[in-house]
């Protein structure tokens, strides 16, 4: 490819990324997703409200299911933020340059799906105003949070992984921001683009500065998709809880927190393809790898519940009971339906053609975005409704109130990500550039 | 001087009163001011006599005075505890013999039943509010009328009555109108045996159908006794032996060393059988080999222990058994009952009543605190005779059904806001004094009576008379503060508590294939007959053996179930002879084959909101000949299911050993080596260590500590729903288990309140330190730095901690509110709870001790406080001497899950399967 093709392709790049948001290619589709996104958050904002006025009494939750939906979909929404991560920072420190075309939007899920898992636990509190008792603040009571908790460790864990993703994606985004000021052809955009691209010149030296900012805070963040993570699975190993009490717990919980975020990523990818016609820089490559880091973290998931089994009958007694009660007890269905959803489908994706269609693999993410609720809710209720004493058991059914909590924030999910595609570059075109400048270099 | 004046009328009084407007306002503020003060002024009774006096006297000191409360007629002794005029807490007399300290369930739950809300607040004339001082004329027209007829067509119609005064009352009423005449209703009157049994010299009891532990008026006196005489087995003298046979599991049943399921029919054949074998073997009757071995152990058992055995019938069987039982406790000469089980034996009973009113002869009916609308059996035809009446009065606490075919219904007062007396189970009267001045337009149903004879007296003077005595007496001061009149023991003379006399029973005692299903009718253990409907701490009050709340239900065993199709909470009609009922089904292992239980005491039709259109009522299936037991039911599946709120779904141990046991006494549980532990011990400071031991062999699962519990620690009542959510909020629970083949198990009680672990689960989750351990050992919830995350709730292998998770409290109204316990706080929403070992009375000690520079003395917690069985014992496990230290040193003291490696401070001791020695 000649010099002056490159530019030109460079060129077109740029166009098609930062045109997007001034030009958005499929207004109507948006707008029907956004519309639908806005009811859920409407529905979100009731159900908000009506927990701030009553209680946590209006869900399912009781003694001893203490914990319920908040708790397991906390998990859940935390599980698919940290693809995010991954792709993008792990990804970029290895050099992996397929990621360039799939890390903005990735760290952007990422941020917005640590937003509702981060607000679940708080309004999971009895008195939710009170959150910040869990901070190191100093109080004039001179009370500290309790660090033997792992909740202590978990406030801190997310809002310190919360502050990161929000470091390396705005960093990231920066010289992206300043392409789009500078093509921007109306005052309010260049305005806002101006104010965000935080003066990016593209100097010589930014690019230097940048390029070091970038790496050393992805390179905080990859331990923390594994020490958030980790960290979250203490709220359950560190109870003596017959199904929680396992060292298994940290590893299973985050290479369940990868599988079921690159589920996700698969299915923004190619809804981003389609709606936004953006299949030359999200292509079938990028198909393919994801595919194939969601199979091997789903087998490797899959090796955690072999090795939970195991544990269960190592130790038998309580834990063996428990194990029975996921297999056949009154929640069944969350055990064989996690297996399912999970691994089954999954199956599929040995094949390149199946990794590389765009419906199957979103049908796929989407199994396994259900499998794997299925199995933070297995993981949380099999064990507590029926823990120790046969006179505590009980069972746990979730209310309306539960379910309009989840798909509101579902719904916010969306609402947030529609909003960003519509108003901020999807890809990171400069990082393409480079990946297709390098990738000429390595080919000349 | 006019009022028209009244500037002038201010300086003549207040001649200092310098009259601008600033003092104006002043003394307005302070008239504002000592008008608030009158809020604490509500005390008791200017002449009711404190029991101790708080020394110091102030504002929230606590006033303690000995009273009773009823039930059934029989007076069960407490001390009031008062605080700023309110009484906050019943405890039972320690110095009565009735009671040693302890209470039932239903006397605990009497404290709120004098703030009910729905109590009947002003007398009522054909429904519409009217005053007293017209119920006052129209009781003085119905005298003037029955003066010139000399009673005649008066009825006169109560519930039990074990007052002196009462019967006093309606002895002069009836020298007065010779012609007026007295009927005793008592729908319960068969349920306990009486009189009371001297159950702590019964080395071996035999309970054919019968159940003195049971709930009842009788119930703390009995389990006193039978524990007492366990307690002495277990330190090596002699036996405690209880052979149980019956239809249904009861208290007793589940609480025997030998429990045999037999069919109501079977009784007689049993007790033939016992009457042959101690004659010496003569082989008459046909029985299978489990009645066989029954029998053996039990005749041998009581040949071994003659002078010291005893055989129970219940009393709803008829006199030729009772007979016969009679000359069998003879011939093995049983220690006597303690002389006191009379009938009221002057009185008739409702059926010569409903006849009098059904021929017109009844002219005026008065029923005082009866509630027969309700109660009555339905072959009476009750309401339908009562509606001929022409004038039909009602005096009760609560307007209720039977006062709502009244033309005058009269509020009565709670016996904590009025005086009366009344004779306790061992046969002493008490005085019943007021805690509390009437906060409703209330009289007692002394001064109703005396209404009625033209007397406006009071109804302390009333009592007054009945014992001739004045307010300076020393006699009456004695009895004010002992809580029992001395010399007032009944020695032989008649005329105290209990009911009708026993009814004939014509349910066939062999029975044959043909008949259908046996009928059970009990009264419910938590509501009674009804007259608890209405108060939440009994609604919410978990039953013994099913634990449901909120409701009764059609019980029969696994093997009907299964034969019937039924299953848990599957609607079902039930029949006998012409009535039916509609209730869900609840199956409880060991009931007899073919057997179906019903308690009364639900579908009560009015007198609260509370209890009203819970549950079905069971009165539906009585017939006035056979209450009790009815042969020939029928019972049928219905589609659909009625959801029923139990705190305890489970019963099975599901192979664990929860609830330990062992063969004989003296013998130990087996001990672990204690678990390696990555926490070092607890330090001990200041030499106190709280501990809590309980023992197993002695529960009777009678539930009177979780309502002390409850009303010692201000626990919020949910409702229903919430307790069928799982979010009941009881600190003490008493978990049953029923272990074994499901058709005839082993059933066990295990009170479990919060563990206090040395190595507490939940003081590592909680991210805030609202959870805590002291130097003293107890682990701490702190409400106000609780944020709810629930954490300690999910870590504690227990389950015993409690969440608010809605608000449960802000919406009492302010009579509720004053039944609170002022030392204890009231959680808000959002807040985890728990058992705290009553620490707001481990502080008071402490601060007394302090105050007077003493040591600390003994701190009981209220469950403790309350046992009748003294199950529960709290301490000191520093001091070596108390006793908690001496009980934890019983080789059958073990932790619960010790396998969780938590060290609980709480233990308790394996039941014994046998009440003799190996």
């Amino acid at each position: 490819m000649s010099e002056k093709n490159l530019t030109g392709r460079y060129h077109r790049i740029t166009g098609e990324v930062v045109s997007i948001p001034p030009h958005f290619p499929a207004p109507v589709a948006w707008a029907v997703l956004f519309g639908i996104s806005m009811l859920l958050v409407g529905l979100l904002v009731v159900s908000v409200v009506v927990l701030l006025i009553k209680g946590p009494g209006i869900w399912g939750n009781n003694i001893p299911v203490g914990w319920g939906f908040p708790i397991s979909n906390y998990i859940w929404w935390l599980g698919i933020g940290h693809a995010g991560t991954l792709i993008s920072a792990m990804l970029l420190l290895m050099q992996e340059n397929w990621r360039n075309s799939l890390n903005r939007f990735a760290e952007a899920m990422t941020l917005f799906a640590v937003t509702c898992g981060g607000l679940y636990p708080v309004l999971h509190l009895g008195r939710p105003w009170f959150f910040y008792w869990m901070a190191p603040y100093p109080s004039t009571m001179g009370v500290w949070p309790q660090f033997r908790s792992p909740l202590t460790w978990d406030f801190f864990a997310v809002l310190t992984y919360l502050i990161v993703s929000i470091c390396f994606w705005y960093i990231g985004i920066v010289p992206d921001l300043a392409a789009a000021r500078d093509r921007a052809a109306k005052r309010r955009w260049q305005v806002f683009f101006g104010i965000f691209a935080l003066g990016w010149r593209g100097s010589g030296r930014h690019w230097v500065r940048w390029r070091q900012a970038y790496v050393i805070t992805a390179a905080i963040a990859v331990p923390l998709v594994v020490s958030v993570h980790s960290e979250i699975s203490m709220l359950f190993a560190a109870g003596p809880i017959p199904g929680w009490n396992s060292t298994l717990f940290p590893p299973y919980f985050v290479l369940g927190a990868a599988f079921s975020g690159f589920a996700i990523v698969t299915m923004l990818a190619v809804m981003v393809r389609s709606l936004l016609g953006l299949k030359d820089l999200v292509n079938d490559r990028h198909l393919d790898m994801l595919g194939r880091m969601t199979l091997a973290t789903g087998l490797l998931t899959g090796f955690g519940y072999v090795a939970e089994v195991f544990t269960a009958l190592y130790a038998g007694s309580y834990e063996y009971q428990t194990l029975i009660d996921r297999f056949t007890g009154p929640y069944w269905w969350s055990f064989w339906g996690a297996v399912f959803f999970n691994f089954v489908p999954l199956q599929l994706l040995w094949w390149r053609k199946v990794r590389v269609a765009a419906i199957p693999a979103f049908l796929i993410g989407l199994s396994v975005a259900v499998g794997m609720w299925m199995e933070r809710y297995m993981l949380l209720v099999t064990s507590l409704y029926r823990d120790w004493l046969e006179s505590s058991v009980n069972l746990f059914h979730a209310t309306f109130w539960d379910w309009s909590l989840y798909l509101g924030f579902i719904g916010f999910f969306m609402a947030a990500f529609l909003l960003f595609v519509r108003f901020l570059p999807v890809i990171s075109q400069f990082e393409i550039k480079e990946a297709l400048e390098e990738g000429e270099k390595s080919a000349g | 001087m006019s009022l028209a004046d009244p500037l002038a009328l201010l300086q003549e009084r207040f001649p200092s009163l310098d009259l601008r407007r600033r003092d104006v306002l002043k003394t307005l503020g302070a008239t504002l001011a000592l008008a608030g003060l009158d809020g604490c002024g509500r005390e008791a009774d200017e002449t009711a006599m404190p029991f101790v006096e708080d020394p110091d006297g102030g504002p929230g000191a606590e006033k303690h005075y000995a009273t009773a409360v009823e039930l059934d007629g029989i007076g069960q002794p407490v001390i009031g505890i008062c605080r700023d005029g309110r009484p906050v807490k019943l405890e039972g007399n320690p110095a009565h013999p009735a009671s040693l300290g302890a209470t039932d369930a239903f006397t605990q739950a009497a404290l709120l039943g004098l703030y009910d809300p729905a109590r009947s607040a002003t007398p009522l004339r054909q429904g519409a509010p009217a005053t007293w001082g017209e119920a006052e004329a129209a009781l003085f027209q119905l005298a003037r009328r029955l003066d010139e007829a000399a009673g005649g067509g008066f009825h006169l119609l109560t519930g039990p009555v074990g007052s002196p005064t009462l019967l006093r009352q309606i002895a002069e009423l009836r020298a007065s109108w010779p012609a007026m005449r007295w009927h005793v209703h008592a729908p319960l009157a068969g349920t306990v045996p009486q009189p009371v049994l001297p159950l702590d010299k019964v080395e071996a009891l035999v309970a054919l159908d019968s159940d003195p532990l049971g709930a009842g008026p009788l119930q703390t006196i009995h389990a006193r006794g039978w524990s007492a005489r366990r307690r002495a087995y277990q330190e090596g003298k002699g036996d405690a032996l209880l052979f149980v046979a019956e239809p249904v599991p009861t208290l007793t049943g589940v609480s025997a060393s030998e429990r045999l399921i037999a069919r109501h029919g079977r009784i007689p054949a049993l007790l033939a059988g016992l009457a042959e074998e101690l004659d010496g073997g003569a082989k008459g009757g046909t029985f299978d080999a489990r009645e066989q071995a029954w029998l053996q152990t039990a005749v041998a058992e009581l040949r071994r222990h003659r002078n010291a055995a005893l055989i129970l019938l219940g009393a709803h069987h008829p006199p030729p058994l009772h007979e016969q039982v009679a000359a069998l406790n003879a011939a093995i000469a049983a220690p006597r009952p303690l002389g006191f089980a009379a009938v009221n034996p002057d009185a008739e009973d409702l059926t010569a009543l409903v006849a009098a009113m059904r021929s017109g002869e009844a002219q005026a009916v008065f029923v005082l605190d009866s509630n027969p609308a309700y109660s009555a059996p339905p072959d009476l035809g009750f309401r339908q005779a009562f509606a001929k009446v022409p004038l039909r009065l009602h005096a009760g606490p609560h307007a209720d059904e039977t006062a709502a075919l009244a033309h005058w219904h009269l509020p009565l007062a709670h016996p904590l806001e009025s005086w009366s007396d009344v004779r306790a189970a061992d046969g002493s009267a008490g005085i019943v004094q007021p805690l509390v001045r009437p906060f409703l337009d209330v009289r007692s149903r002394h001064e109703v009576l005396a209404l009625l004879a033209g007397d406006r007296s009071e109804a302390r003077a009333l009592v007054q008379a009945s014992w001739n005595a004045t307010d300076d007496d020393a006699r009456w001061q004695d009895a004010l503060l002992r809580g029992s009149m001395k010399s007032s023991s009944l020695a032989g003379e008649g005329g105290a508590p209990t009911g009708a006399d026993l009814s004939p029973d014509p349910l066939p005692h062999e029975g044959d294939a043909e008949r259908g299903l046996d009928l059970v009718i009990l009264p419910d253990p938590t509501v009674h007959d009804g007259q608890f409907a209405h108060n939440p701490w009994l609604q919410e009050l978990p039953k013994p053996l099913t634990k449901l709340t909120w409701d009764n239900a059609i019980h029969i065993g696994p093997t009907l179930a299964a034969r019937l199709g039924l299953e848990n909470e599957r609607r079902a009609e039930l029949s006998v002879g012409q009535a039916r009922v509609v209730g869900p089904v609840w199956i409880v292992p060991g009931i007899a084959d073919e057997t179906v239980l019903v308690h009364l005491g639900y579908g009560r039709r009015a007198g609260g909101q509370v209890g009203e259109g819970m549950g079905f009522d069971a009165y539906q299936l009585r017939s006035s000949a056979s209450p009790w037991r009815r042969a020939g039911a029928r019972l049928r599946a219905l589609d659909g299911s009625y959801p029923l709120a139990t705190t305890q779904p489970h019963t099975t141990m599901a192979g664990h050993d929860f609830v330990k046991f062992v063969g004989h006494a003296g013998e130990g549980v087996p001990k672990t080596p204690p678990k390696p532990n990555m926490y070092p011990p607890q330090p001990r400071t200041d030499g106190l260590a709280w501990g809590m031991a309980i023992d197993l062999d002695v529960c009777i699962g009678c539930n009177a500590c979780v309502t002390a519990c409850v009303a010692e620690n201000n626990i919020p009542m949910v409702g229903k729903d919430q307790v069928h959510k799982g979010r009941e909020m009881h600190w003490l629970r008493v978990d049953h288990y029923a272990d074994g083949p499901s058709d005839d198990p082993q059933h066990a009680f295990q009170p479990v309140p919060c563990m206090h672990c040395e190595d507490a689960p939940c003081e590592m989750g909680c991210p805030v330190n609202a959870t805590v351990h002291s130097p003293d050992g107890l682990n701490l919830q702190v409400y106000n730095r609780c944020i709810g995350t629930r954490t300690c709730s999910a870590y504690c292998p227990y389950k015993v901690r409690r969440f608010n998770w809605l608000d449960y409290t802000r919406e009492d109204p302010p009579v509720l509110r004053a039944a609170r316990n002022p030392e204890v706080t009231v959680r808000d929403r959002g807040v985890m709870e728990k058992c705290t070992y009553c620490i707001q009375r481990i502080e008071r000690e402490k601060i007394g001790a302090d105050a007077e520079g003493r040591p600390m003395g003994e701190v009981k917690t209220a469950c403790q406080q309350v046992c009748p069985t003294n199950a529960i014992v709290f301490g000191n496990l520093a001091d070596g001497s108390s006793e908690v230290s001496r009980r934890k040193a019983d080789p059958r003291d073990y932790a619960l899950l010790e396998e969780a490696n938590t060290r609980p401070r709480t233990t308790y001791f394996a039941r014994i399967r046998k009440g003799r020695k190996a």
